[in-house]
Formats: structure tokens, C-alpha cells, sequence
């Protein structure tokens, strides 16, 4: 009897379970909004917001309404890959453009070229607009864009380097190993903060047609040097990591960091700190060049209002809501127009970065260059943080990245 | 006629009808696989490579309109067909103004694609699609409305360089299938029924019933099946010819094969063999007995039970079934045992590469040896010394020394890895002190190593002691007074008397210990992160980095996982073993 009744009380809530999870909505669907994931914190977000708030309440005209959904950065991407070819995910997103190669092929984001003109692809920053694009498709249009720069502190370099060499120089003068002080830091196993090395001594890592181009002369001389600055007689503190480039920074112990906008939030207010484009490479004359990042607005594959979508993505990132951010945030935004501003011209930071971009390389956001980063990671740490040889390192590398390669697409199969 | 003997008949009819309910869903999903869809696919895959061969031939807007009414004369079921053609490039070289060459609108013929509309958009995205793949497009699609439609599309070649592409969207009819799908129900009903009779009144022979009955089901499937691929060629051969016959050409239409799927098929017809044969068995009959023996605690188990199944057994069997297939831009391709041939021979790697699946496995291996050595030495030897009655302040030791266990265990990595940090860390800080020479600690392999040994243990030691002292206090105390009434030493009361108590209650915590020190994926993950160049790995670290750091391999990790599992899984039998022996002795 006890377990009839139990049974019959289960199945009950179980009914009631399922009926209010099945009661249909009262909301329309041409009156709910569209949904915006983003993972922007503090004043990017007030920003953000505020754009929205534009939108919301007048400029939207007859489209629906923008939602705003924050969603923790470390997240954000499985969050999309899983969320939206099941049809959960948002309408739209800002996200960086590293993935889009992948969420392109596996038609997680929507190609959106067929809403553009020639005019409005111009309100951007060419360079901007070049990392948002796949294949022969544009997925996105630009919010911002990031590179590194380099910091120096004002108190301990009064003339910052703009050469290799004046950055030997000054180092050595600020790098006293017993009391713990260097003259650089910055997160010297990691590819995406060597890569201003590697280009400035002339390497890459694929050449337009896709070859890989790893194992090169100017990818050695270009690792020697990292060795170089981060060996026991350098100015790199041993075991650099991010974390630690903020931290020494922040404390005054190391002079100057090759370290990205993120940095700024977590400085101390009485710091005074500069910030100027990384300086040339001596030996060849070029600049270094570090990788830039474009963060953009990407509309979902599965999206039911695309025209809508789209919409919302232009006056986003309008040249009016642009200089709204690059003015309340501080971001390095993507619109040529905010750039013209006087308030934007006059900050400092925000220029350095103008400035870096001259010469910053758009990072590919292929499938093929999500490969590379563990393999190049591992040979730098071989070599600048181990002190070994860098051209078997590189090879290896190369020979490594190449097996990725071969083995995803051999598993690819033609329809 | 028994109670018991009714829930056994029920229970084998069960098996039953589940046998023949999953090789039904197999018969049915091949055939959708192979016929159906295929079926629904090529005529749109034909047309519109017609139509692209028509226009090749000679592209002037009047004569593509006139192809494409030729083309079509025939058929209705074409809801829209129309070619796009190539601009002139732009500036960006995504920007294209696509315009229509033809189009079953003829208004539109010369029209620039429209931004409002959907329908254009869908028809921009398709020629971008086969411009930049070089090759005919196929996609099924079923948008707002949700009825399914499907796009054709074809490039338009000339002079060597793609021109504009044919595309055509149909909306797809229920094909002609030679049987319908009830017969295969019907058959699994009566099949369900005669299992209940035969259960009922003749217990022997509804074993036989119900082999005959699968074996009938799957000579039925493959009969149906092969009459669905006979019909999609047959309806595929006449499109074809009537094609053929509008072109008055030869031209090749290719990109017309759909091979059918047998996956489906494989897979269920033996699953339900599988089922039937147990329900021969009589495990039906035997799990009935069970049952109406121990109905309430049965009852009681119910909801644990699917609770078990939703969150262990079905994300198992996801991730058993995904150890077989390649993983590749959100599709997954069956590619058989070729991901664990890549593990297990090493994957051309020399043994001594840290990316080698038996160097990983000889430095897991270690580790956990190690850890669970070290833990229980350590954790043994603080129960010993707290379970001393003349020690005072016994609660506080306590109480700090469960400390480490009782911190979340990654905040404990972290900090571990700040402690080992070359110039800032405090342990070489130590080291200076006392006169060394500072460590390197992330830089060579044994290093490392200790590293990552050294945290683990502050760990670990904790629960080892805890499981220690509760045992400890289990010995009756007459034993020891006994040994002391005897005379004998320390370490012989210790040898002979202590360890061998302790063992009942040791063992399932070493073989614990060694579980969750096998996977202990937060303290390599954190604090030697595999370095120097992946070689502080451990077989979970690795299978991570396959999934997540190098290019989305989920297929291979799955098999990473799949293999620990079976080496944990035999570790554990011979510890069974092993402890049963010894306590037998």
C-alpha cells in the first residue's frame, strides 16, 4: 500500500512537472528580443549597455529590442559551440576573432556580406574588418581591436626604447638579479607574446598561400633573442607568466611589460605608466609586431531575425556608438571616425594602441592556427625558458603542427 | 499458475519487444539514411546541375532563360529555381553584388539579389558556398516556417573560372517506398504477443519464439531496406533519362551518388541479438525471481536508479560511442578503431616523446605509485603518533593536519605553483637560506616531477590518516596488552599486530587513493602543466590536451578516456584479487 501511494504522489508532481514546463508562453515571438551575449566587464560593459539602452528606446525603429546577457569570458566559446547548433544559443555575440574560422565551418555564425555595401565596410579599420573575414565571407563587424604594447614605468625609464638594442641597454641598466629586479617582463612561453619577435625579425608562421613556415632562419634568430633577454644574463625575470607581468609590474620591480589592454584595469591609479608601440628589431631594421586581435559582433547561424540581427549589429557599432565607447571605456574601437575625435587623440593609451596597429599582423583565426599555439608554446619553452637550441625546437614544431594538420583533415570527409 | 512465473513471462516478453523495437528504429533509420533521403535529395541535385551544364554552354541572359525553362518544363515540384551570377570583384573580397541571369520569376531576370528578403539571402549564401568550395552544394534546411526544403546548387563553369552558380530549392514529397513501415510494427507486436503466450503456457519454447521472431525481423529489415535502395535508383534512373533526353546531350551529371548508411543497421541488429539472446538465457527469468523477492527495496531503488543511468551510464555510453568517431568542425565522422591504433602504437612517436602513449602511461604509472606510497607512509605515521594517549592538544593537530584536505584542492595548486616559482617562490627562498643552490623547478622532467609529487602529498596524506586512525581505534586494546604482557618489541607489536588489522580498512582506501590519484587532473593541470614540454603529463592532462589545446580532437580523447578506464578497471579486479587472497591467508 505504502509504495502504491507513493507512486501515485510521484506521478502526480511528475504531471505537474511537465505541464507547467510545457504551458505555452504568452509572449509573441515577434516581440521578444534579440538576445546579446557578451563577456565584457566594468566600464566595457557600462559602455556596452549604454549603446543598448540608445538602441532600446528609439534607435531601433521597428526591430526588436536588444537583451544583454554577460557570460564569463573562460566560457564564452564552449558555451557557443555547444549552445548554438542546438538552437539555445543568442542572436548575437561579441566575442574575439580567433575562432570564427572554426564556428565558419561548422556554420555555428552566420556569413553576413549579403547586408553590407562598400560605404559601410569603409566606416572600419581595413585591418579590423580583414580578421573578421573567412574564406571569401565577412562574420562579423567590428567592435575593437587588441594587441600588445609596450609599458614602461615613468619613474624608472625616462626615456623609454625604441630599438632592440636601447632595450638591451636600459634593461641591463634596471636589472639588478640579487634584489629581484629586471627590466622586462612579459610572457615569454607563449606564442601570442612572442610573436612581435618573430615578426620583427622577418618569420611567420603560414604564408598567404598556407604554407607553414615555422621552421625558418628568421624564426630562430628571432627565438635566440627571446633566450637571449630571458637567459641568466638577460632582463627577463625567470618563469614569466601573465599573471606575474602584472604583478611585477604593478609593484614597481620590473620597469617595463609587453603586456595588453587588460593590464590598464589592474594598475594602481599613482602608477605612472606610458605605453608606446614595441620598439624596432635592431638587426633587421623592422618593427616588432605583435599579433592583433579584432573583437566583433557575430550573429548565430540559427538566428530567426537576421535581417533584425543585422540591424542591431550596424548601429552597434556605428561610428556614433564607437566613440560612445572608445569615450566611456576607453577601447580601442574599430571606426575610423572615433579615431578623428579630439577627446580620443588626446588620451594616451588609446593612441599608443592607434599607433601599434600600423604595424601590428592580424592574427589568423583559422582552424589550422588553432593547431599551432600548443606545439610553438612548447618549443619556446624549450628554448627561452630551457636555454636549448632553437632551431631542432623549431623543427619539431613545424613537424608536430604539420601531423595536426594531416591528421584533422584526414578525417574530413568530402561530401 | 505462480505470480512469480507471470512477472517472468512478462519480463522475457519485454526483452523481447525491446529487441525487436530496436532493430525496427535500425531498419527504419537506415533506410531514411540510405533511400529516403537520397531520394528527396536528387532530383534537386539533378536539376540543378543540369541547368548549370545548359547555361555553361552558352550564357547570354535570353538563352539561360530559355535553358532554364527547358530544364524545368518537367517539373512541378521545383518551387523556385534561378542562376545568380558573378559580379565584377570590389574592393573587399567579400563584398559581391550578385544579380539573376534567369530566374522562375521572370521579373526578376537582370534584378540585383534583395536585402529584405530571405529568400535571397539563402540564395547569396549558396553561391558562396559553391564559389568558394569549387563544387556543387546539397543542403537540407528547414527554416521558420519549418517545412523542409532542399537546396540545390551548381557552379556554372566558363572558360576554366566559375561563372555564376544554378541553384534550385524544392520542397520534398514522401517518397514511393515499396512497403510501409506498419508491417515491421505489426511484426513486433505479434512477436510481444506470442512471447507472452509461450511465456505463459508453453516456458520452454518461448526461447525458441523469440529467436525465430528476431531472426524473422531482421531477414523483414534487410528485405524492406534493400526495396527502398531499389526504388531511390529507380526514381533516380528516371530523372536522369528525362534530363538527358531535355539536354539532347550527353553531359555528365555528376555528383548524383548518395551512398547509403548501413551504420544503423550494424549497430541495432546486432544490439538486439544481443537482447534476445539474453532473455534466452533466462536472465529475464532470474531477474524476476529477484525482483518479486525484493519488491520494495526494488521500488525504492527506482529513482536512484535513473538518476544513475541519466548522469553515469548515459554520459559513459556517449563517451564509449565517441571514442569511434573523428571530430572535425562540429562533425563527426565513424572512423572505426583508428583512434585507439593511433594511441596504443604510440602514434610514430619514439618511446622517449612525451606525446608517446606509453612514455604518458610509464609517468601515470609512477605518479600514482609515488602518491599512494608517500600518502599512506605519512598518513600511517601521524595516526600513529596522534593515537599516543599521553599526547596533549590531540583535537588542534588534528583539526590542522585534515587542513589541507579540507581546502578546495585547486586554490592548494595554486598556491603550490606560487611556492615553486624559480626567483619569487618560497621554496627556493629556503633554499638560499639553509646554502643551496636555487631549483629551476618546471624546467627538467624529475623536478618537476617531485613538484607536483610534493603537492599532491600535502593532499593527499589527510584522508590516509583519517582512514588510519578510525582503524587504529578499532583494535581492542586486550591485544596489545597481551604482546606487552609477552614481551615483545616495538616493531614486532607493529609488524604483527597493527598492520595486519589495519589491512581491511587500508586496502579499499589504497585502491581509492590510487583511483583519484591515477586522474588527478588538478594538480598536473595547475602546477606543472605538463612542463617541461608535456612530459610531466599524466594520461588525463594528455586526453585534455587532445581535446581541447589540439584542435578539437574529441574522438581521440574519448579514447584516452576509454583506456584509462580499462587499465582502472583491471587495476582494480586484481586488487580485488589480490586483497580476498590475503585476507584468505
Amino acid at each position: 500500500m505504502f509504495s502504491r501511494r507513493l507512486m501515485t504522489s510521484a506521478l502526480r508532481s511528475l504531471a505537474l512537472v511537465v505541464c507547467a514546463t510545457l504551458w505555452p508562453g504568452n509572449a509573441q515571438a515577434e516581440d521578444k528580443p534579440l538576445v546579446l551575449w557578451h563577456a565584457y566587464r566594468v566600464q566595457e560593459r557600462a559602455a556596452l549597455e549604454k549603446t543598448v539602452d540608445a538602441w532600446n528606446t528609439g534607435g531601433r525603429g521597428a526591430h526588436p529590442k536588444i537583451k544583454l546577457l554577460a557570460v564569463p569570458y573562460d566560457a564564452f566559446a564552449d558555451k557557443i559551440t555547444a549552445a548554438t547548433p542546438r538552437g539555445h544559443g543568442p542572436d548575437l555575440f561579441i566575442f574575439a576573432h580567433d575562432r570564427v574560422g572554426d564556428w565558419a565551418e561548422s556554420k555555428i555564425i552566420e556569413p553576413i556580406e549579403f547586408w553590407m555595401t562598400e560605404k559601410h565596410a569603409d566606416t572600419f579599420i581595413l585591418k579590423t574588418i580583414d580578421a573578421l573575414c573567412y574564406g571569401d565571407s565577412l562574420y562579423g563587424l567590428p567592435m575593437a581591436f587588441k594587441s600588445t604594447l609596450l609599458f614602461y614605468n615613468k619613474k624608472l625609464v625616462p626615456e623609454p626604447p625604441h630599438t632592440t638594442d636601447d632595450l638591451w641597454r636600459v634593461g641591463q641598466q634596471l636589472t639588478d638579479r640579487k634584489a629581484g629586479r629586471y627590466g622586462l617582463v612579459y610572457d615569454n612561453a607563449k606564442l601570442y607574446f612572442h610573436a612581435p619577435w618573430l615578426h620583427g625579425f622577418g618569420g611567420m608562421i603560414f604564408d598567404e598561400r598556407g604554407k607553414l613556415h615555422i621552421s625558418s632562419k628568421a624564426a630562430v634568430a628571432a627565438m635566440n633573442f627571446a633566450r637571449k633577454i630571458s637567459g641568466p644574463t638577460g632582463i627577463v625575470p625567470p618563469e614569466s607568466t601573465s599573471t606575474l607581468t602584472t604583478t611585477l609590474f604593478a609593484h614597481g620591480k620590473v620597469a617595463m611589460a609587453i603586456s595588453g589592454p587588460w593590464m590598464v584595469g589592474e594598475l594602481k591609479k599613482d602608477l605612472e605608466v606610458g605605453a608606446i608601440p614595441l620598439p624596432i628589431v635592431s638587426s633587421t631594421g623592422k618593427r616588432a609586431a605583435p599579433f592583433m586581435g579584432a573583437e566583433g559582433i557575430m550573429m548565430s547561424a540559427k538566428s530567426k531575425r537576421k535581417a533584425d540581427g543585422f540591424a542591431a549589429m550596424k548601429f552597434l557599432t556605428s561610428d556614433k556608438m564607437a566613440l560612445l565607447r572608445a569615450k566611456a571605456a576607453r577601447q580601442p574601437v574599430a571606426n575610423k571616425a572615433a579615431w578623428l575625435d579630439p577627446t580620443v587623440k588626446a588620451d594616451a593609451l588609446l593612441s599608443a594602441f592607434y599607433a601599434q596597429l600600423k604595424f601590428a599582423k592580424v592574427m589568423l583565426g583559422t582552424p589550422e592556427m588553432r593547431l599551432v599555439w600548443s606545439p610553438y608554446d612548447m618549443a619556446l619553452q624549450k628554448v627561452v625558458v630551457g636555454g636549448g637550441p632553437a632551431a631542432p625546437a623549431l623543427a619539431e614544431a613545424q613537424h608536430e603542427v604539420q601531423r595536426f594538420l594531416e591528421s584533422s583533415r584526414k578525417g574530413k570527409v568530402q561530401p | 499458475m505462480k505470480r512469480k512465473h507471470i512477472t517472468g513471462a512478462l519480463l522475457t516478453a519485454l526483452f523481447a519487444g525491446s529487441a525487436v523495437a530496436i532493430s525496427a528504429a535500425a531498419v527504419y533509420l537506415s533506410a531514411l539514411n540510405s533511400g529516403e533521403k537520397a531520394i528527396i535529395e536528387s532530383p534537386a541535385r539533378a536539376y540543378a546541375a543540369a541547368l548549370a551544364l545548359r547555361v555553361a554552354k552558352d550564357a547570354s541572359p535570353p538563352t539561360a532563360q530559355t535553358a532554364l525553362a527547358a530544364v524545368t518544363q518537367n517539373a512541378k515540384a521545383l518551387e523556385h529555381i534561378s542562376v545568380v551570377v558573378e559580379p565584377r570583384s570590389t574592393k573587399y573580397r567579400f563584398l559581391r553584388k550578385r544579380r539573376f541571369l534567369a530566374a522562375n520569376d521572370a521579373k526578376r531576370v537582370g534584378a540585383v539579389l534583395n536585402k529584405q528578403s530571405p529568400l535571397d539571402k539563402r540564395l547569396y549564401d549558396a553561391a558562396s558556398s559553391v564559389r568558394s568550395a569549387g563544387k556543387p552544394l546539397l543542403e537540407l534546411r528547414s527554416p521558420q516556417d519549418s517545412n523542409l526544403t532542399v537546396l540545390a546548387a551548381a557552379p556554372v563553369m566558363r572558360e576554366g573560372k566559375h561563372y555564376a552558380t544554378a541553384i534550385v530549392i524544392t520542397a520534398p514529397k514522401a517518397p514511393p517506398v515499396p512497403a510501409p513501415a506498419w508491417p515491421l510494427f505489426a511484426c513486433g507486436l505479434a512477436l510481444f504477443a506470442f512471447a507472452l503466450l509461450a511465456a505463459l503456457f508453453a516456458p520452454r519454447l518461448r526461447h525458441v519464439l523469440v529467436l525465430l521472431g528476431v531472426i524473422g525481423m531482421s531477414g523483414f529489415s534487410w528485405w524492406w531496406t534493400s526495396g527502398v535502395s531499389a526504388a531511390y535508383t529507380a526514381n533516380l534512373t528516371h530523372t536522369l533519362a528525362g534530363l538527358q533526353r531535355t539536354l539532347g546531350t550527353s553531359g555528365s551529371l555528376d555528383a548524383l551518388s548518395a551512398s547509403p548508411s548501413p551504420w544503423a543497421l550494424i549497430i541495432g541488429i546486432p544490439l538486439a541479438l544481443v537482447i534476445s539472446l539474453l532473455a534466452l538465457f533466462g536472465v529475464g527469468r532470474r531477474m524476476a525471481a529477484s525482483m518479486a523477492e525484493h519488491r520494495l527495496a526494488y521500488t525504492l531503488l527506482i529513482p536512484a536508479g535513473l538518476g544513475m543511468a541519466l548522469l553515469v551510464l548515459l554520459p559513459f555510453v556517449y563517451g564509449l560511442a565517441l571514442g569511434f568517431f573523428n571530430h572535425q568542425h562540429g562533425e563527426y565522422n565513424f572512423v572505426g578503431l583508428k583512434n585507439f591504433v593511433e594511441i596504443l602504437s604510440g602514434g610514430d612517436r619514439p618511446l622517449s616523446h612525451p606525446l608517446n602513449f606509453y612514455f604518458t602511461l610509464g609517468v601515470t604509472v609512477l605518479w600514482t605509485a609515488v602518491n599512494v606510497f608517500l600518502h599512506v607512509t605519512i598518513g600511517l605515521a601521524l595516526a600513529l603518533v596522534l593515537k599516543d594517549p599521553l599526547l596533549r592538544f590531540k583535537g588542534i593537530y588534528r583539526a590542522l593536519l585534515i587542513l589541507p584536505w579540507a581546502m578546495p584542492n585547486y586554490i592548494t595548486a595554486l598556491i603550490w605553483k606560487g611556492m615553486f616559482h624559480y626567483q619569487y617562490g618560497a621554496v627556493n627562498h629556503v633554499l638560499e637560506i639553509v646554502g643551496l643552490e636555487k631549483v629551476s623547478w618546471f624546467s627538467s622532467f624529475s623536478t618537476a616531477f617531485i613538484a607536483n609529487v610534493t603537492t599532491n602529498t600535502w593532499l593527499g596524506f589527510p584522508f590516509m590518516m583519517v582512514v588510519a586512525l578510525g582503524a587504529l581505534q578499532s583494535i581492542p586494546g586486550d591485544v596489545y596488552e597481551a604482546a606487552a604482557v609477552d614481551g615483545a618489541p616495538r616493531h614486532k607489536v607493529f609488524f604483527h599486530i597493527t598492520l595486519p588489522l589495519l589491512r581491511p580498512a587500508l586496502y579499499p582506501a589504497i585502491v581509492l587513493g590510487s583511483i583519484w590519484t591515477f586522474n588527478m587532473f588538478n594538480i598536473i593541470y595547475l602546477v606543472s602543466a605538463g612542463a617541461p614540454n608535456g612530459s610531466s603529463d599524466i594520461l588525463i592532462t594528455e586526453a585534455y590536451r587532445w581535446a581541447f589545446q589540439r584542435g578539437d580532437r574529441y574522438g581521440l580523447a574519448a579514447a584516452y578516456a576509454l583506456i584509462i578506464f580499462v587499465v582502472l578497471f583491471f587495476y582494480s579486479k586484481i586488487a580485488n584479487r589480490l586483497s580476498r587472497v590475503s585476507e584468505d591467508g
